[in-house]
């Protein structure tokens, strides 16, 4: 199928219709709310980061004057939460056992937050302190306690993904090779921290405006852990000062504020500080990862045998997921016909791990890629070779059954590789100078349990203004303008006819939220479908009337008209008004509906699609290493990325941008430093985010891979650029490094200690 | 965050705050741009009676001539005038430059120059909120009886942080403290003893009034250089000042000032460094030599935020490399 391109408002870098309110400062975010008779909320957290609570007096607390409500694990109904129902193991504020620093023990409410802050220093918590295990190796040995009841050496759940015959790759295999990687913990730091609003009206209802990616979500779990019907909770969505996937869960604040709201018949704020925000929510899993492969000597991969140790922290959260996504995208963009992958998500008493831009995929591809490198170098293949040799195509599948519906990698890797002219550069660096690559595949609308379709609805008003309403939600990236422009295309007028409500689970259709980058793919089409929907009711009425064939009519540039004769036609007021004349059903609504067509994967065993269609990805990174301080500075890195079709591309630029931004903090700068289960670094000054200064000189490119045979499967052929374009900036960073110094780093992130060490060893070694 | 409950003192003159401080100085702190004071309150790290407002008072702002060809700068000046001062660019450009490294354009706007003379040690036990140190024992910068990074250390162990301090030590600089009845001048190395806690010897009932630098010889070669994880925003993990005098352009240093913060509880002036050059013509050896006695001189030993290993290596190329450059611009390559 050959792809449209005659677009009327796709394709175009149209500002954000959320731009003028944000840069003014006008946007409203939750911390900006203030209610009338309105609390504030406080939680007392744990300074132990494993004991058992023999008991919990609050009775000072309530006590102080402007004290309006003290709650603790045994007020609230006793539900644990968490994204999965399968994986919940979780309570709002603990009952009986606290497992990491800052774990949530006790909730206040009070006329001010001094009030409230003073009222914790006045709860009395006795403890009974227990060892604390802190990594993933200490916590699995004999012996030691139980983090969670039943759950035997600390595992959480494990995944076991054997496909194709892996010993028969080995026992023809001319070369092999193991390595191991660890993939530190980071934090998502969004600008905004943490906050809810809660009030609980006298009908028993509740609203809740949340900053989160996951409105719908929230009310179910909110529904879930407060025994209150789903109907009964309206979670509203503000302006969102950032997520990356740390506000895609239910924490301790919403089930909390609403709780206090029902003891106090008041509205309850709760905010996050900083700390609170980075610390008693959610890191980056760390996973240690290891792999051993089987190979031809021309570079042919046989097979992979791999394990990979992914850390959760003190709750599942979303641990399952991210270890699932490891493991199956081990299996993309590289061919391997036969693979083995042992996975074990294990608990310590550390601040629980979550989702975060390129979740598990990351990790994975960032031992993958730079294992693959060494092996190259083993090999004395060129690290571009040995990808394009391997690179799937369009109509691949998988040996574990992810099907190839639309792929660009071997453009992107082509065309990175040219814009930083890779022929001339790779193995003819000047001392210290390093040039590196890497490619991946990553989910691009995920389907990863039942129940996770999108929906939309487009209102066409009287005057020809269009309303979309869609339960996605806008956390930054953009969604509330592209799904914008993707109506406007369908409805023929331009983007400024067309306001916008989202994630309001009281007004707006079901959609799951911001996560797995499925919103191009799942909210786009939704709104896509119900722009068709709408425009159709209107199309039968001009067809009618033009007496000509609905298909033959088309909608542009505010008319309605018959195709390839503009002249022939009438204006969308024109046609709205023949359609109200008629005295036809009001108001004209349009429903849009998207699921994927495919099964939901196997989690335990890896396999199957996680996903409607697969985004690729290319980078390549240029540094330069100091050799007498440690230093390593991201000269240039180019961002190549299968988008698809480019809905905006200004917003895939960007994506581009900031995922080299995150990466590079993440490869070389960022790391949640942990002593004795103490986060050491939780604030913004102390946990290194790449400033403007640490950017290298970035080159986006988007390739449109749009046109397969199978048809488009997001809008239009659209595919996710949000999180993927992440998810190479590591291991072309390690790789170049590499080539630099000839040193693989394979823990990160690569600090000028690291670097000074390696450098002294192999210094060492050479003697 | 919230503050804590204090009484804020907001005198109308510099005698009526030196009045004040002399009467209440135990029980208060001075703020004037507040970009440290106000973070360790939140954090309840400090939580002083009173807060003595020095901002605005007449006679503790700007940069003058003084005697003896001395420049004069006010120590409510603030980072920013001094980084962006042409005269300090011109007269001393390490310190615009060590004033520019502070923090970020919003702090500098804020933060002045005595401040930052007199800037806490910091420690990453100590600079946390109240609420996650209730996970940690009190340490001796917290009132308790130990420190928390170097196990049975007898003293505190935090780390000296202030970039335009070893610019000023460089430079030669005194600085004149008042207090009521009277005043003193010091030679800048003297306000410290290199203890973590007190950051500094300065009076309860003293302010830093202003910092005097002496014109710098002719044919000097000074350098300003910082090493941070990033480039802006960030405390040092190590910065170095040298000023090298040379006699001709033969390469034979005359006298040398080198000094370096970051690597210890207190800025480091490196006598034997300096020694090792005076009248010895700069090689690459000496350089090496020198470089060797600085980082001796320093003897890093926090492993807060960084080794001491990675503190001694950093420290150790940005002196030989200075050096070398100095050698380059006297002999004019």
């Amino acid at each position: 199928m050959v792809v449209e391109k005659d677009y009327f408002v796709l394709g175009k870098s149209l500002p954000r219709v959320d731009a003028h309110e944000k840069v003014t400062g006008k946007a409203t975010y939750v911390d900006d709310m203030v209610m009338s008779n309105m609390l504030y909320g406080k939680i007392l957290r744990s300074p132990h980061a494993h004991a058992n609570i023999i008991s919990i007096d609050t009775t000072e607390a309530k006590k102080l004057p402007g004290v309006k409500a003290v709650i603790t694990g045994m007020d609230l109904p006793k539900k644990t939460y968490g994204t999965d129902p399968r994986f919940q193991d979780e309570y709002a504020l603990c009952r009986d056992k606290v497992r990491y620093i800052g774990d949530d023990v006790a909730a206040v409410a009070a006329v001010d937050e001094e009030i409230a802050e003073a009222a914790l220093k006045l709860i009395k918590v006795e403890y009974e302190v227990l060892e604390g295990l802190f990594d993933v190796y200490t916590t699995r040995e004999p012996g030691k306690p139980e983090i969670h009841e039943g759950k035997a050496n600390n595992v959480s759940s494990e995944i076991h993904l054997d496909a194709g015959d892996v010993e028969a790759a080995f026992a023809k295999a001319e070369h092999v090779r193991e390595d191991t990687f660890r993939s530190q913990p980071t934090f998502h730091a969004p600008l905004e921290p943490h906050a809810t609003i809660a009030r609980w009206d006298e009908n028993n209802k509740l609203t809740v405006w949340s900053n989160k990616q996951i409105p719908f979500y929230i009310r179910r779990l909110l529904s879930h852990t407060l025994e209150l019907p789903e109907t009964h909770v309206r979670v509203i969505k503000p302006y969102i000062g950032g997520g990356f996937g740390g506000k895609g869960e239910m924490f301790a604040l919403d089930v909390c504020a609403s709780y206090l709201s029902k003891m106090t018949g008041r509205p309850v704020k709760i905010v996050y500080t900083r700390e609170e925000s980075l610390v008693c929510t959610r890191r980056r899993h760390e996973m240690t990862i290891t792999l051993k492969s089987a190979m031809k000597k021309d570079g042919t991969i046989l097979g992979v045998k791999g394990e990979i140790l992914s850390e959760t922290g003190a709750y599942n959260g979303t641990g399952p997921l991210a270890t699932f996504l490891a493991t199956i995208f081990l299996n993309l963009p590289w061919k391997i016909p036969a693979v083995k992958v042992d996975s074990y998500l294990i608990y310590t008493n550390l601040l629980p791990s979550g989702p975060q831009r390129g979740h598990g995929v990351l990790q994975m591809r960032f031992a993958a890629d730079c294992h693959l490198d060494l092996i190259a170098a083993d090999l004395n293949i060129d690290p571009l070779e040995i990808r394009l040799k391997n690179a799937v195509h369009e109509g691949y599948r998988t040996v574990n059954n992810m099907n190839v519906k639309s792929c660009g990698i071997v453009e992107c890797l082509e065309q990175a590789a040219e814009k930083i002219n890779w022929k001339e550069k790779r193995g003819k660096m000047p001392p210290n100078h390093g040039i590196g690559i890497s490619g991946m595949g990553y989910l691009s609308g995920c389907n990863l349990v039942p129940h996770t379709g999108a929906a939309a609805l487009v209102h066409v008003h009287e005057d020809g203004g269009i309303k979309l309403l869609t339960g996605a939600a806008e956390i930054g990236q953009g969604s509330d303008t592209y799904l914008s422009q993707l109506v406007a295309e369908e409805m023929g007028v331009p983007i400024e006819d067309v306001s916008v409500i989202s994630g309001d689970t009281s007004i707006t259709p079901y959609d799951p939220g911001t996560f797995g980058s499925r919103v191009a793919t799942m909210s786009g089409n939704a709104a896509k479908n119900a722009a068709r929907n709408a425009i159709e009711q209107l199309l039968k009425v001009v067809a009618e009337e033009m007496e000509v064939d609905v298909e033959d009519l088309a909608a542009r540039d505010r008319k309605i008209f018959v195709k390839g004769s503009p002249d022939k036609g009438m204006s969308l007021r024109k046609a709205l008004k023949t359609y109200m004349y008629r005295d036809l059903p009001m108001p004209i609504v349009g429903s849009g509906f998207y699921q994927a067509p495919i099964q939901v994967p196997d989690w335990f065993k890896a396999e199957n699609d996680p996903a409607a269609t697969y985004s690729f990805g290319a980078q390549i990174a240029v540094v330069e290493v100091d050799p007498d301080t440690g230093k390593i500075a991201l000269k240039e890195m180019v961002n190549a990325h299968d988008v698809g079709i480019m809905i905006n591309p200004m917003a895939v630029e960007g994506q581009l941008q900031g995922s080299i931004h995150m990466g590079t903090g993440h490869a070389l700068t960022e790391d949640v430093v942990i002593k004795d289960g103490l986060v050491m670094n939780a604030n913004l000054l102390e946990y290194k985010i790449a400033t403007p200064f640490e950017m290298p000189l970035v080159h986006g490119i988007a390739v449109e891979s749009a046109s397969d045979q199978t048809g488009p499967v997001g809008p239009h052929g659209a595919k996710e650029c949000g999180e993927g374009t992440q998810v190479s900036t590591l291991p072309a960073i390690v790789n170049a490094v590499f080539d630099a110094t000839g040193i693989m780093f394979k823990d990160l992130p690569i600090t000028p200690e690291k670097v000074l060490r390696a450098l002294k060893e192999k210094n060492k070694g050479g003697k | 965050m919230t503050l804590p409950k204090f009484t804020h003192l907001a005198p109308s003159s510099l005698d009526e705050a030196l009045d004040l401080l002399n009467e209440k100085g135990e029980k208060t702190k001075v703020i004037a741009g507040g970009s440290d004071l106000m973070v360790q309150l939140k954090h309840r790290t400090t939580t002083p009676e009173f807060i003595l407002d020095i901002k605005g008072l007449n006679g503790l702002e700007g940069i003058s001539a003084g005697s003896d060809g001395k420049t004069n700068i006010g120590a409510l000046t603030t980072l920013d005038t001094v980084s962006e001062s042409e005269q300090i660019k011109e007269q001393f450009p390490i310190l615009a430059r060590a004033a520019f490294k502070v923090a970020s354009s919003q702090i500098r706007n804020v933060g002045t120059l005595g401040g930052n003379v007199c800037l806490n040690t910091r420690c990453w036990y100590y600079n946390q909120t109240s609420q996650w140190r209730e996970a940690i024992p009190a340490c001796y910068k917290m009132g308790g009886d130990e420190c928390l990074v170097i196990k049975n250390s007898d003293k505190c162990n935090a780390v000296f942080l202030a970039d335009t301090v070893p610019a000023l030590i460089a430079l030669d600089a005194e600085l004149k403290i008042l207090k009521k009845g009277g005043e003193r001048t010091i030679p800048i190395e003297q306000l410290y003893n290199g203890s973590g806690h007190p950051s500094n010897l300065l009076g309860a009932d003293e302010i830093l009034g202003e910092i005097q630098i002496p014109a710098t010889p002719k044919n000097t070669y000074s350098v300003f250089i910082k090493d941070a994880p990033r480039e802006v925003v960030d405390f040092a993990i190590v910065n170095m000042a040298m000023c090298i005098t040379f006699k001709g352009n033969d390469g034979v240093c005359e006298k040398a000032r080198i000094a370096a913060g970051g690597v210890t509880s207190g800025p480091v002036r490196s006598l034997k460094g300096e020694d090792a050059l005076k009248g010895k013509k700069i090689t690459d050896s000496l350089a090496d030599e020198v470089a060797d006695l600085v980082v001796k001189d320093a003897a890093p030993i926090s492993p807060i935020w960084v080794s001491p290993s990675q503190r001694r290596q950093t420290l150790r190329t940005f002196v030989k490399r200075q050096l070398m450059a100095a050698l380059a611009n006297n002999q004019g390559n």
